[in-house]
Formats: C-alpha cells, structure tokens, sequence
C-alpha cells in the first residue's frame, strides 16, 4: 500500500504541473496584452505607466522565468487582483470558497445516501419492479440537465407551492434554518447526476460481490441476508462505490458553475462568470486553477481511501 | 460490473431465468436458500430492448426534427409578435411564446439543428483524435503511452465545464470556439477507451501472426487492431453525443458559445428563466427537449452496449 499511495503521490506532480503551464498559457493566450489582463480593460493607461505595469510584473522577462515566478506567487497565496473590486483575489476567493464547498458538501450527502441505498434495493431485488423503476430514474438522471431541474424545482416549490425561497443566500453563521431554505434545491439540482451514476454503480457492485463464491459459502452455511449482506456483499461493493463516488463528488464542482448561477449563490462558480462578464480575466484563470487543484487533490484522496480499504493492495506491492 | 452468471455457466442458462443459473450451480438445499428474484431476467432483456428502441425513436424523430425544422417552422426563428408576450399554447403558438413575443416552436425546431451540430462536430473531433492518440498509446506503449496518457490526464484534471469556460474565455465566445473546446473535454474518455481496447487486442495471436509477417506499424494500426476495437467505441460515440449536447446547453445558458437571439434550447431556457412567474412555457419546453434527446442518445448507447457485448447483456 506505502508503494502504491507513494506512486499516487509522485502522479500528482506532473499533473500539478500540467495543470499549472495549462493555466499560466491561458493567462498568457487570453486575447490582449497580459497588462490588460492583471489591470482590466476599462483602465486608461499612458505607454510609460504600462511599461512601469510590465517590469513589475517580469512581463519583459522570457516565458520559463515568468512561469517559475508566477508559480512562486501562487505558492505563496498570491493570486493577482481583481480589476473590479481591486482586490486582493486571494482575499475573494476566501470570501466566496465556503459558499461553493457548503453547496458541494449538501450536493454530495443527497447524491449519496439516497442512490447507495436504492442501488443497494435494486441489486437485492434484482428484476423487481423497483429495479426497473430505478434503472429508469438513472437514465433520467443523466440526461436531465441541471439547469432543467432547477427551473422544474423553482417552478414548484418557489412559485407554486411558495415553500422556499428562489433566490436570497444568507451564510449559514448568520441564520442556519434560512440558510439550508435557500441551499436546499441547489443542492438537490447538483446532486441529481451523481445520484444517477452512483445508483447504477452500486447496483452493479452488490450484484458483482454477490455473484461471488463467498457469498455463496456464507449463504450456504446458513447465515441470515442481512448478515450476508452486512458483512460479505456491502463490503466487498463498497470499494467500487467509495471510487465512483470520490470521483463524480470531485465533478460536483464544476457543476457549481451553473446552479450557483440560477440560484444567485455568491461562490466561486457563479464567480468565474461574473469575471467572464466583466472581462476580469484574472479572476476566470485564478477559479481555474483553484478548482482544477481541489479537483486533482479530491482525486488523489480518493485513489488513498481505496489503497487503505483494500487489503489486497495493503498486503501487496 | 455485473458479472453474475458470466463466465462460470454457459451462455444459453445466462438468458433464461436466473433461477436456472443459481439452481444449476447450488444444491437444491443451497439454492432454497438463496432468495429468489420474483422476476425472470428474460422479462428484463425485454424492457431494455424497449428501452434502446425508445432511444431509437427519440434519436430518429430529434434527428429529423434537426433536417426539416427550419423549412416547417410556422414562424421565423427571432420573429417577435409584440403584442403576444409570454403567451400560453395556442393554434397560432402551439407551445406558447416567450418574453420577446417570439414563438417557441419554431425557435425549438430551430434550435435543433445547432445541438445536433454541436453532437456530430464534437464526437467527429474529439472521436478522431482521441481514436489516434489513443491507438498509438496503447500500441506503442513506453515513453509513448506516458506521454499521451498524461496529456490525457491532466486535461481530465480540470472539471469539463471550467475547461470549457477556460477555452472561451481564451479564444473568443462564439460558437465554433464553444465547439472546440467541448471537443478537447471529451477527447481524453476515447483516448482511455481505444487504449484500454488496444492493449488488449495487441497480445492477440492474430496480431503476433501479422507482425510475423512483416504488417507496417500503420497498416497494422489501421487493418489489424482498429476494425477489432470499434464495439467500446461505437457505444462512447454515442454517450459523447449526449454530453456533448448537454455541456453546450450548459455553456449556452451562462450565455457562452451561442450568441443572444440565435434559439439554442440552453439559451431559450436561461432567457426565459427570469419569466417563470409569469409564464413557465419558455422556460420548460426546451429544456425537456434536451432531455429527451440527451435521454435518446443514452438509452441508444445503453442498447448498443447491450448489442455489441454480450457479457454485459445481464447488466
């Protein structure tokens, strides 16, 4: 397992790497002079003031030191400025970040609990009507898309039914119940495919394990289903599940962008949009890169959690 | 995946009941043991041929919808009636209007033909590159197969969407850049796919047989590997359909890639969003739309996977 979680480990450098001249070249390519970028498009500049701008950032300097440069200033926390607010990104990304991992977090519990335990239904009751019946829903919830749900969610609950609030995000600090009011069908909305993918996968796993000899012998000397199910089927599936899981929990973040968006949520999807418009570029690339890196690095926890659950990658390599 | 009954019985007990399959292998004792499922699983195999039918349909009708939309529209696509605002259906407005008095109708037929060539351009591009990337990856291995898979991964590292915004942003928010960069996102699932295919097919006798013979490495590639790794593929193309038309929806409703007036169904349902209070018609039609035809390409790649892989028919 150390071999393994220490291959993991070097993986992540060149893919850390990658990500990162992915990101400096996307500065760099954005249509315009980098000055525009780090000082906005709406600023008036005289030649001798862009000049000054160029040198203090090392803009004169060959690409390979600015890269090495700019890394360093990232390492450091310092993400650039924004044109709009003129400040610190750092700082605006630490304002907006609880927003999105809160919706995140919410997005996940109801993308898992539900879709493990149905697909845990349907592999049991494997042909039954309830089998069918989400075998349906998942194709439904893969291909509905999340903007759809939103406007369906909104349609019934805020203008129908009047039950919850469309818009009016309050941090959870400041009012907990009007908080999860609001946060409540953005979650839902995000959650939907990760329901879908992970029903299926988990209704795929328990059948796999309970197709296996184990099983069988377990079955065989007498012991009850649900000690079947508890101690040789859920957690022999449950390794399979754990990595669908990790990996679509990690995609529930770019999916922020739109809910966010619909919902008027002040985290850092509906962010990057709010830089597109407003021609922030530095604002669209930092959101790029701090999300591409919780993305690489929920990956990587998840690649972990399996090597330690896994006793056969425990015991070899 | 689903394994039960593959591989340790015989294929002809895998398609009758699943009761066969456990009795044939358990004692009748064990096997009375073994709850068992109320249903055959021939009953299943028939509602997932229902189901890739219902996916042919959809894919058909959408698909048709896409050629002769714009010719049978009733009204012109950014045609605005001043005086119908946000209308309910009617004989004139058969699914209503929306907020600038324009019919939703016929900016949906219209609307059509852009995810549809938005579906077929994506999965052409990204199906190409990643097939070659892909079959070199797996053929050649090595130093090759490094590189190509890290390529491959770190553009995987960023979520699509992000990557997709990122690309824009760079060259330009038009249409043909939203084309392009939805291509670069699904590039990488075909490189895994025909890698994955190839790997397995490249220690095949068949293969050692050509190499014997002195087959060049490009018709190798071309003749002896590719014809014998399109069953994985054929079902990906039709998935990246899907996503392809659900990602520029997406894209479309942050108000990137198609421009304002132009009906792309993802930006009918954003435009139309702010209306719901008023009328919910705009909003909701194009957005089920999509759904049915994204619904349509998986339920056809679903089929397909049925069809073209007999172990994972039970599945």
């Amino acid at each position: 397992m150390g071999a393994f979680i220490i291959r993991r480990l070097l993986l992540l450098i060149p893919l850390l790497l990658g990500v990162s001249i992915v990101v400096f070249a996307m500065i760099h390519a954005i249509p315009g002079d980098p000055t525009v970028i780090l000082i906005g498009t709406d600023q008036q500049i005289t030649d001798e003031q862009r000049e000054a701008i160029r040198q203090q950032y090392g803009l004169d300097q060959p690409l390979p030191v600015q890269y090495g440069k700019w890394v360093g200033r990232v390492l450091q926390g310092d993400l650039g400025t924004s044109v709009r607010t003129r400040r610190a990104l750092t700082y605006e990304l630490q304002l907006r970040l609880p927003v999105t991992i809160e919706l995140t977090l919410l997005a996940a519990i109801f993308g898992t609990i539900p879709a493990v335990a149905v697909g845990v239904l349907a592999a049991v009751r494997r042909n039954s009507r309830l089998d069918y019946g989400a075998t349906v829903a998942t194709l439904i919830g893969i291909s509905v898309p999340n903007f759809l749900l939103a406007t369906l969610l909104v349609l019934l609950f805020s203008v129908k039914l009047k039950w919850l609030p469309p818009i009016g995000f309050v941090p959870f600090r400041d009012d907990p119940i009007q908080n999860l009011k609001v946060m409540i069908m953005p979650a839902i909305s995000l959650a939907l495919p990760l329901a879908a993918i992970l029903m299926r996968n988990t209704r795929s796993a328990v059948l796999e394990a309970m197709a296996s000899d184990h099983v069988r012998v377990a079955r065989a000397k007498g012991l009850s289903q649900r000690a079947v199910l508890g101690r040789h089927v859920l957690r022999n599936a449950s390794i399979p599940i754990i990595t669908v899981a990790g990996i679509q929990i990690a995609t529930l973040l770019g999916g922020t962008v739109i809910i966010e968006r619909i919902f008027s949520l002040p985290g850092i999807g509906s962010y990057i949009v709010d830089g597109i418009n407003n021609r922030d570029y530095a604002v669209v690339t930092s959101v790029t890169l701090v999300m591409s890196t919780i993305f690489v690095l929920v990956s990587l926890l998840v690649d972990i959690l399996y090597a330690v659950m896994d006793p056969r990658l425990r015991r070899g390599t | 995946m689903d394994q039960d009954a593959g591989g340790l019985v015989p294929d002809q007990f895998t398609t009758g009941s699943d009761t066969v399959t456990d009795a044939g292998r358990l004692s009748p004792l064990a096997a009375s043991l073994v709850r068992q499922p109320r249903r055959t699983s021939a009953w299943r195999v028939v509602v997932r041929q229902r189901l890739a039918l219902t996916g042919i349909v959809l894919v058909v009708f959408f698909g048709i919808v896409a050629l002769i939309g714009p010719y049978v529209a009733p009204h012109g696509k950014t045609e605005q009636f001043s005086g119908a605002r946000l209308q309910p259906p009617s004989r004139t407005f058969l699914m209503g209007t929306d907020e600038f008095g324009r019919d939703v109708f016929s900016r949906l037929l219209f609307g059509a033909r852009i995810s549809f060539q938005v579906g077929l351009i994506v999965v052409g591009v990204s199906a190409s590159i990643g097939i070659l990337l892909g079959i070199v990856a797996g053929y050649r291995g090595g130093w090759t197969d490094n590189i190509i898979s890290l390529i491959s991964d770190i553009i995987f590292a960023f979520p699509a969407v992000l990557l997709a915004i990122a690309v824009i942003t760079m060259l330009g928010n038009n249409l043909t850049n939203a084309i392009l960069a939805i291509s670069l996102v699904y590039i990488p699932p075909f490189v895994r796919i025909v890698r994955g295919s190839t790997l397995t097919v490249r220690n095949t006798a068949y293969v050692e047989a050509a190499r014997a013979v002195g087959v060049s490495t490009p018709r190798m590639l071309a003749r002896h590997i590719f014809p014998n790794i399109t069953a994985p593929l054929i079902v990906q193309a039709s998935i990246a359909f899907a996503l392809a038309i659900l990602s520029e929806a997406a894209l479309a409703f942050l108000g990137l890639g198609n421009k304002a007036p132009e009906p792309s169904w993802g930006s009918m349902v954003s435009g139309s969003y702010g209306y719901l209070q008023l009328s919910a018609w705009p909003a909701i039609v194009p957005g089920l739309a999509i759904a049915l035809t994204v619904l349509g390409f998986n339920l056809l790649g679903d089929g397909l996977r049925d069809a073209l892989d007999p172990r994972l028919r039970n599945a």
